[in-house]
């Protein structure tokens, strides 16, 4: 389902860009997003970094593909992995 | 979190694509929305499925309001319509190019891209009309779309400057297999009865592998346009009717042509016992979730993507490929790249060939 993930721009050359986050490093094209600096964030897609991230979605991504993991490895209790999107009660 | 590939096996022998198995191991990530309430989760899914965010934003939305016995009418979503005309103009100026050897128009995808995220009315307007007359098709859309004949279409395509009709002949040169897939194979877009009925419930084990009246079946740009009388004429060269169909779908969202379906469509239905289900239809075609509720948290959800129907094992892409001719290996995978491109998955591949000796 078009999964992709949130990377964090380590060196950029204004076509391409060293990416890194959830353990892996890969260079994306920006083309769908301009010129990146080192520190932003991008949704990663098939080698493409297709939409910039503020830290907080990349955060609450992040949190979701956490949950992901958790949820394929057999765990049902996932509300941690949520906190700042559920109610609490 | 690994987000999955499709790996597909090809085997040659003596000259030929003898055959084809398709491993999809995409993650079935619905599975993390069970047990939430249901208002968090229509806000993660697009946070978490952000290739075709938009889409995605509306099936969960309309999911909810289903299941709740909301009415919500069938309905063409501005924002879902120019999401999928960004991935169709992504392929058209940036990936079929490079694919085909050709000059990719990088700088118009960039600004096309950026205008149309920030204002989907921008689709429908005169600059854009401007655009695909003078950087894609050669003529206004309205003239392009009106291209109903073989030979007028087969016209253009020799002799026009125009990049779209520079794409067709590359494709003509490198050579067509003829084994393709029957019109047959296509997945209509369906009325709310048939969308009902025809799929009493969704299952995790369907959105796999997905079928329809029994068997699997393509979706897409040229699933919802195999009606129209060119490609109808065009249908024994199934990579180009494929190319055609997403140009087509281009100059069809710019006039607000809704002669035939176009992506945009939503339709969500309630069902019995508080199960919503919503269809839209994107770029690479139809997107389905169905939500069920109980306590006002998500019992089940399950979402059908298009990738699953079009790299089905027993689906569109073995039919394109098996049987074709194909001189040497490096031919085998070029024709394997192509017929993927045209099926327009929306995650990563790898092709490998297995050599047989032959008989």
């Amino acid at each position: 389902m078009c999964l992709g993930i949130p990377m964090r721009v380590t060196e950029s050359d204004g076509v391409f860009a060293w990416c890194e986050g959830r353990g892996r490093r890969e260079r994306l094209n920006v083309l769908w997003v301009g010129a990146v600096s080192p520190g932003e964030w991008v949704y990663a897609v098939l080698g493409q970094a297709r939409e910039r991230l503020d830290e907080q979605r990349a955060q609450q991504i992040d949190a979701g593909l956490d949950a992901l993991e958790a949820a394929l490895d057999g765990q049902t209790d996932l509300d941690a992995y949520f906190a700042d999107l559920l109610p609490r009660s | 979190m690994d987000p999955g590939k499709l790996e597909l096996r090809l085997s040659y022998a003596a000259g030929r694509i003898t055959g084809l198995s398709v491993v999809n191991s995409r993650p079935q990530a619905a599975i993390v929305l069970r047990g939430m309430p249901v208002a968090p989760a229509v806000a993660l899914i697009p946070q978490l499925f952000a290739l075709c965010g938009q889409a995605q934003g509306v099936a969960a939305m309309a999911a909810r309001a289903a299941a709740e016995e909301e009415t919500f009418a069938l309905r063409h979503d501005a924002g879902v319509a120019a999401e999928a005309a960004q991935e169709h103009l992504w392929r058209l100026l940036s990936d079929w190019p490079r694919e085909l050897g050709l000059a990719p128009q990088d700088a118009a995808f960039v600004q096309w891209r950026r205008i149309l995220a920030a204002d989907p009315s921008a689709l429908v307007s005169p600059d854009f009309s401007d655009f695909l007359d003078q950087g894609l098709l050669g003529m206004t859309p309205e003239a392009w779309l009106g291209l109903s004949r073989a030979d007028e279409f087969e016209s253009w395509c020799r002799s026009s400057p125009a990049p779209a009709a520079r794409l067709c002949r590359a494709l003509a040169a490198g050579g067509e297999c003829v084994a393709g897939s029957s019109p047959e194979a296509q997945l209509p877009v369906l009325d709310a009865n048939a969308a009902a009925s025809d799929w009493p419930a969704l299952s995790a084990a369907f959105a796999l592998r997905p079928q329809w009246r029994g068997r699997p079946r393509e979706t897409g740009a040229y699933a919802r346009r195999h009606e129209d009388p060119l490609l109808a004429t065009l249908a024994s060269k199934p990579l180009l009717v494929r190319l055609v169909a997403r140009m087509q779908e281009l100059a069809a969202l710019m006039l607000g042509d809704f002669a035939l379906p176009l992506p945009g469509a939503v339709m969500a239905l309630p069902l019995e016992n508080s199960r919503g289900r919503v269809l839209v239809e994107t770029a690479r075609g139809l997107l389905m979730h169905e939500l069920t509720l109980a306590d006002g948290r998500v019992a089940d959800y399950v979402i059908v993507a298009p990738t699953e129907w079009n790299f089905h094992p027993d689906g569109a892409l073995p039919a394109l490929l098996t049987g074709c001719a194909c001189a040497t290996e490096p031919q085998a995978a070029s024709l394997a790249r192509r017929a993927v491109l045209a099926l327009d998955p929306c995650v990563a591949y790898e092709i490998t060939i297995d050599r047989q000796a032959s008989p």
